[in-house]
């Protein structure tokens, strides 16, 4: 981690806390009127309420608050969804908002993003996953481009969980780093990309979550379960109309090869959407460096040289050597 | 739309370009039900059904564009709910195919595909 915020006791509080930490940095006095604000007193345990909805958060609050070096309030773990929904509502502002360090502006919407797919994911509404993501791949792009993020800021920043949330989330900040380095610079396309890597894992909604973490070995049965996800998700989309076949191909083909070894079809070689291809290289980069049930992830030289070897043979050179260029930049 | 008087005449035509894998080279001599395989949750036995049939097929899902066309397909196995099905070409899942078989016609939603040749795709689907 860098010295950046970290929210991630947001979304993930001990069963016990009945508070949970946010950054002041994420707090817009205009429009986080409709949440209690904590703060910390004294022991760990002891909260007292800083701003409620009567007596609302002030421009001078603020700047007093960070002039005494605190850099956290606390709200209700009640209250998580209200300050999810007022993030999401405000993410705009806070993208575009020059004061914030472009690390701290990523962080936000990386959280915002995982926030967002695992409500989704969870209730399992491909609709709203498709509008979720189509709304996240547009930020994404839109500070990528403004922030100019460099891949290491990216790398550190993010979490490398299990959940497929935030694998999604990780894969299309990924994605548009990788567009960008091919030399895709239309922002709709880079949107388009950044889209359809939030939805590449579409199709794991449905797959039971401790399928999905199992440490142990795969039954065959499992594993064909868990290899039908790119159908599945190509399945459920394909009747889309705002859906481009390059996004399709990046659910349906994420985990083809250029071998032709790869599933759902087999296909090989320019068989492959270019994005389907791009999106491979990014997934398998990002399950490698992330820590998983069943392994641990590896550190990024070592991923780094394993796709040196998959280069030509299950992944593209050219892409892969472009990624490796941007990933060894910085790091 | 196709002159059904000419169907029987045009399954007799044989996909000319189609590459059997050996694999598959045997089902074509293979008559009667097939063995379930493990882990089979099919509700109908499925049945060795070598025989050409004709498949027209035109854009059916929204970002595929698909020429309107008709071509010759051989189809492997049968069941009372679905087929499978070889062809040259990639057809994707939620593709909706019209295919004429010896036994009638029928509308078919693809389910899945496989390539098991250079030029031989294997697709599955349902009968809708």
């Amino acid at each position: 981690m860098t010295s950046a915020v970290c929210l991630t006791s947001v979304k993930s509080p001990k069963p016990e806390r009945r508070y949970v930490s946010i950054p002041i940095a994420t707090l817009d006095p205009s429009s986080c009127y409709k949440l209690d604000l904590y703060e910390q007193h004294g022991s760990e345990d002891q909260y007292r309420l800083f701003r409620g909805r009567d007596f609302p958060l002030t421009a001078d609050d603020l700047e007093k608050l960070r002039a005494r070096g605190v850099k956290r309030l606390y709200i209700r773990t009640g209250e998580q969804q209200a300050y999810q929904s007022y993030l999401r509502d405000n993410l705009s502002n806070f993208i575009e908002n020059e004061s914030l360090p472009a690390t701290q502006r990523f962080q936000i919407l990386n959280q915002v993003t995982q926030d967002c797919l695992q409500e989704t994911f969870e209730r399992g509404d491909v609709t709203e996953t498709v509008e979720a993501s189509r709304d996240m791949g547009r930020h994404t792009v839109n500070l990528m481009s403004r922030a100019d993020l460099v891949a290491h800021d990216v790398f550190s920043m993010i979490k490398h969980d299990f959940h497929t949330f935030t694998h999604s989330a990780n894969v299309c900040s990924y994605s548009v780093l990788l567009a960008k380095g091919i030399g895709i610079v239309a922002p709709e396309q880079l949107e388009e990309i950044a889209t359809g890597a939030l939805l590449h894992d579409v199709g794991k909604i449905g797959i039971p979550y401790e399928l999905l973490t199992k440490p142990d070995a795969l039954s065959d049965e499992e594993r064909e379960l868990i290899q039908s996800h790119p159908t599945v998700g190509f399945a459920r989309l394909c009747r889309r109309e705002k859906l481009t076949w390059g996004q399709l191909m990046m659910v349906y083909q994420h985990h083809e090869r250029m071998d032709g070894k790869g599933y759902p079809v087999g296909v090989k070689g320019d068989e492959i959407h270019p994005w389907g291809q791009l999106c491979a290289i990014v997934d398998v980069f990002d399950a490698l460096t992330s820590d998983r049930p069943y392994h641990r992830g590896q550190h990024i030289t070592e991923v780094l040289a394993y796709l040196e070897r998959e280069s030509g043979r299950g992944l593209d050179s050219g892409m892969v050597k472009c990624w490796t260029s941007i990933m060894s930049r910085n790091c | 739309m196709l002159d059904v008087n000419h169907v029987p005449e045009l399954l007799n035509t044989i996909p000319r370009q189609l590459e059997l894998p050996p694999p598959l080279r045997t089902f074509l001599n293979k008559r009667g039900p097939m063995m379930p395989v493990a882990n089979d949750l099919r509700r109908f036995p499925r049945f060795f059904y070598p025989a050409s049939a004709l498949l027209s097929s035109e854009q059916t899902l929204p970002a595929l564009p698909r020429a309107i066309g008709r071509s010759v397909v051989l189809t492997k196995d049968l069941s009372r709910t679905g087929i499978a099905l070889l062809h040259t070409d990639q057809f994707y899942p939620g593709e909706v195919l019209k295919l004429w078989l010896p036994c009638g016609e029928k509308q078919l939603l693809v389910v899945r595909c496989k390539q098991t040749a250079e030029a031989c795709f294997e697709a599955a689907g349902f009968f809708v």
